[in-house]
């Protein structure tokens, strides 16, 4: 078990050079000059050029083999690929230029918030979209079947803007149920009235593409073998269904509820964006405005992480729900 | 003596957007009590779906448009198990109707273990203790020969053989002392020693507990080892009944001719092995008349015409063909 | 042993197949429609004028004059509209071909050289995988985003749009790259395959004439709703101020909209939503047309 574990984490890290490899390739060599992003319009040559030497992009972009023969092994160090990968590696993604703040702390201080919109979304949209799912695979074909399959196909075609934008105008403002936006100095129970337009909001956008894929996961399950060896045990449809096709049915959910787990992480841009929560995504949206290009990097080195932190937990879920699985 | 189970005008259709296939087309047979029926024929004859009519789990769109499955009762007339509701049809299986299914790979359910597929066969029919309940499997395992029950309670079903999947599978269809046992071919997916085991634990507990068995099978071979009585089925009907022996010996219908023929036997050298010549046509063209006539080397210009009636060519021994073979 | 014969009776046949359920005839009807919008946007014949400003005609609601309205300058919505169409379907579009294009080759040429160059491709879309969808493509579109390359000797600059459909397609084969590998891989193994390989075929014969025609299912399914997935993306990089600028499209319309369904103008928002939602609805219904009409798998089950 844990051997099996260490196996996995090494083979991750070819997966994690390669982002770092990415968002090197992206914001130092694609990017075009990184000095000229962060330190905006009205920097004078001076200031960028402390800037330059200060952040290290006055070395060479790549490491220099014809230093390394010369046997100048702190020359072929000095190159501003290793720079990157060894700051991205042990976490340590400097300072965003807009806020003047490290972003490490920005990000720390932005999680609860995000958190605190994400993960009841995702939690009440996980229930709903599964509940009637599987009420969808127990009547299959009847008319609350069809109605809801007509109806996810029109939800998933929704423009999530569009939805965001009418709920909060019209919910919000017209009506007057909910804060427009806002979000409290201090985490306390008051947090849910800003959050629950939002949560619902991220809610309806996720229910139709949700329940459309878990009705189509669990009615495969249905014409599995072993449900009609259930059936001729004399076993309620209920039964087959609670009984057997769901605890089936979990290893196909799980996968893809695992990999949700790291967006939860970064918010979401829009509804934090619209109603004004200082969460990650929030933080995302501004950086691409200011172009913060170190922030970027940084949600995008720590969201991969996050996800492949999620892989090796949906591993250790599979071995849990499916007997024929072991982690060795 | 009484039938257990009589079936009489059995159709089951297919109904795909406006076609409809009809795969079993009128079919009779009954089942006695300690006795062994084979319901043998070609793949895709509807001996699968012949057998799942009589639980009334045909998979959509199937459906069972006529006909009439009547279950002996102790006490009290037999009972129509077609018009009963479904809730009272879900009390029947697996308490007086048990089936084993073809597949043994898949039939188990892959995340709980045998004790618990086991269990649940009993507890669903019958209110009884935990521990009642846990020596009822142990000894059903014990009775399928599953070696060291005890342990294997605890096993999933991807850690046993095929073979021992299906003795697990034999001892859910036995869990509730059913009347009837309805085993699908449940030996085709195991190698030939194994499935000699397996038709002899079949036949024992058979008489063990005084069932009736309908045995489906495409080989003759298990046929002549295990059955009393056979019925051959062909495009849904069963074209040939009679007793095991006298159906080796003196088949009466060609088809049941060609099946025999196609056997190869020890000791001679060239058997052509497609006896019967031609394919099996699809159920969306069955053939006028007689269904068999275009593979027929007996045909003549009625067979194209008239489907021929059932008649009796010996005791116990009925045929659907116009020109029978002495 | 011969290959599964692939025809143009095949093909005849499951077009046939799919067009035969009247969802699938309408609903590509609706997607042709779109197409034809865009394209009579791209001729710029006679398209109605989305740019002429007059403040008079601020905020006007629909009228016979102005179907859709009119928005804060007084530009007319439904022409806007119309020239969105224009904007969506060639971001849309690009982004598809450019995926459809990098995931097809990559996955032919991982699942059937293996290798070292499919440890190599693998290793490319595990890694793009591990990145959140959203992040990466805005990191793609931030980059990529006003800049200036030299190729060939060539200056290219890469403007809003542009940079949009570079993104989303440098981003969106990765699903399709690993769906066509793993059945390259199964059918690499099969029979045909290796009999024709026997036979002496090149490999590149190989794959178009034996491997592509049983992927092309899954190709077309991805399309369909990839296609979906970028005028989706296309608003919201709109929104993020990384989308087109200066001409209308309908992520730009619906984040005006923003502030002007508070003074009760909802005809812009209810333009933009409208195109999008039908569009989408009906690539939704033809993909799965396709998906039921095609793979062999499901062929006569469900309908
Ligand atoms: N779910 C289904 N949908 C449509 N047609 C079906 C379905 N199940 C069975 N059939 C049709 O019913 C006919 C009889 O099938 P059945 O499974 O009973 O054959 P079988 O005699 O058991 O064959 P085998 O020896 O291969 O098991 C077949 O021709 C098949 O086409
Ligand atoms: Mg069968």
């Amino acid at each position: 078990m844990l051997s099996y574990f260490i196996r996995r984490i090494l083979y991750l890290v070819p997966i994690l050079i390669g982002i770092a490899l990415i968002t090197f390739l992206l914001f130092r060599v694609v990017g075009g000059d990184p000095v000229d992003r962060v330190a905006g319009r009205y920097a004078t040559e001076e200031q960028k050029e402390e800037l330059r030497v200060q952040l290290g992009f006055d070395r060479p972009l790549w490491p220099q083999p014809g230093r390394l023969l010369a046997g100048d092994l702190d020359g072929f160090a000095r190159n501003q690929l290793f720079g990157h990968f060894a700051s991205t590696f042990t976490f340590r993604f400097g300072r965003s230029e807009q806020y003047r703040r490290s972003i490490s702390e920005m990000i720390r201080s932005g999680a609860g918030p995000s958190l605190s919109l994400t993960v009841p979304a995702f939690i009440i949209g996980l229930f709903l979209q599964i509940t009637i799912a599987m009420l969808c695979a127990f009547r299959r074909n009847s008319r609350f079947d069809r109605t809801v399959v007509v109806l996810s196909v029109l939800g998933i075609s929704v423009p999530y803007l569009a939805l965001i934008i009418f709920g909060q105008a019209y919910l919000a403002g017209r009506w007057g149920l909910f804060p427009i936006y806002g979000y409290p100095e201090r985490f306390g129970f008051s947090v849910v009235r800003y959050v629950a337009l939002p949560v619902l909001l991220g809610v309806a956008a996720g229910l139709g593409a949700g329940v459309r894929f878990y009705r189509t996961v669990i009615l495969d399950e249905t014409r599995a073998d072993y449900v009609r060896t259930a059936r001729a045990k004399g076993v309620g449809e209920g039964g087959v269904m609670f009984g057997h096709v769901l605890k089936n049915a979990l290893i196909p959910i799980i996968t893809q509820v695992v990999v949700v787990i790291p967006f939860l992480f970064l918010g979401s841009l829009l509804l934090e964006r619209f109603f004004s929560i200082p969460g990650l995504g929030f933080m995302l949206v501004d950086a691409v405005a200011g172009a913060d290009w170190p922030v970027i990097n940084a949600l995008t080195f720590v969201g991969a992480v996050i996800y492949l932190g999620a892989l090796l937990v949906t591993d250790l879920l599979y071995a849990l729900v499916d007997p024929r699985v072991t982690l060795k | 003596m009484n039938p257990v189970l009589e079936v009489s005008g059995l159709r089951t259709h297919f109904g795909i957007e406006k076609r409809v296939l009809p795969a079993v087309r009128g079919v009779d047979f009954s089942l006695s009590r300690g006795r062994t029926l084979g319901l043998v024929g070609e793949s895709g004859c509807g001996k699968t779906v012949t057998a799942l009519s009589l639980m009334r789990l045909v998979p959509r769109p199937g459906r069972i448009v006529a006909g009439s499955v009547r279950l002996d009762r102790s006490g009290g007339g037999p009972l129509e198990l077609l018009s009963l509701p479904e809730s009272r049809m879900r009390r029947i299986r697996g308490r007086e109707l048990g089936m084993i299914f073809q597949e043994p790979m898949t039939s188990l359910n892959p995340v709980f273990t045998i004790g618990e597929q086991v269990r649940e066969a009993i507890r669903v029919h019958e209110p009884l203790g935990k521990k009642a309940v846990r020596e009822r499997v142990i000894g059903l395992l014990r009775d399928v020969n599953l070696p060291d029950p005890e342990s294997r309670y605890f096993d999933y079903p991807h850690q046993l053989s095929g073979g021992q999947r299906q003795r697990v599978m034999i001892a859910i269809a036995l869990a509730c002392n059913p009347k009837v046992l309805i085993a699908d071919e449940p030996t085709t997916a195991l190698d030939v020693t194994v499935q000699a085991r397996i038709l002899g634990l079949i036949s024992r507990l058979r008489d063990r507990y005084e069932m009736a068995v309908l045995l489906v099978t495409h080989d003759l071979g298990v046929v002549a080892q295990a059955t009393e009585r056979v019925a051959v089925m062909y495009l849904g009907r069963i074209v040939e009944a009679a007793a095991t022996r006298r159906l080796f010996k003196a088949p009466a219908h060609p088809y049941t001719r060609g099946l025999l023929d196609s056997v190869p036997r020890l000791g001679e050298e060239k058997r052509r092995l497609a006896a019967v010549r031609g394919a099996v046509p699809t159920l969306s063209r069955i053939p006028a008349g007689c269904s068999f006539h275009p593979r027929c080397p007996r045909a003549g210009e009625v067979c194209r015409r008239e489907s021929p009636a059932p008649r009796e060519v010996g005791e116990g021994h009925r045929v659907e063909c116009h020109f029978p073979l002495e | 042993m011969t290959a599964p014969e692939k025809s143009r009776n095949y093909w005849l046949s499951a077009g046939r197949e799919v067009l035969r359920r009247p969802r699938a005839a309408v609903s590509l009807a609706v997607i042709l429609f779109y197409l034809a919008v865009a394209l009579w946007g791209f001729t710029g014949w006679k398209t109605p004028d989305w740019e002429t400003e007059n403040f008079e005609m601020a905020y006007r609601p629909p009228s016979r004059a102005h179907p859709f309205g009119t928005d804060i300058y007084g530009r007319d919505v439904l022409a806007k509209t119309v020239y969105g169409t224009r904007v969506a379907v060639s971001v849309a579009l690009t982004a598809s071909v450019l995926a459809l294009v990098i995931g097809l080759v990559l996955g032919l040429l991982a699942g059937y050289f293996g290798g070292w160059i499919d440890d190599l491709i693998t290793w490319l879309f595990s890694t793009l995988q591990s990145i959140p969808y959203i992040l990466l493509i805005l990191a793609f579109a931030f980059v990529l985003q006003d800049r200036t390359f030299t190729l060939f000797g060539a200056e290219f600059r890469i403007r809003g749009i542009n940079a949009v459909s570079l993104a989303l397609g440098l981003t969106g084969w990765v699903g399709l790259c690993r769906l066509i590998r793993g059945e390259a891989i199964k059918h690499r193994e099969r029979e045909y395959v290796l009999a024709a390989r026997a036979l002496g075929s090149s490999p590149g014969r190989l794959i178009v004439r034996q491997i592509l025609p049983n992927v092309v299912h899954l190709a077309v399914i991805t399309f369909s709703l990839g296609f979906v997935s970028y005028i989706h993306a296309e608003v919201i990089l709109s929104f993020l101020g990384l989308g087109v600028k200066h001409v209308p499209s309908w992520g730009v319309m619906i984040d005006d909209a923003k502030l002007e369904l508070f003074r009760g103008v909802w005809w812009q928002l209810a333009a933009a939503t409208a195109a999008i939602f039908f569009i989408s609805l009906t690539l939704h219904i033809f993909g799965d047309a396709v998906r039921d009409g095609l793979d062999p798998r499901l062929r006569g089950e469900r309908r």
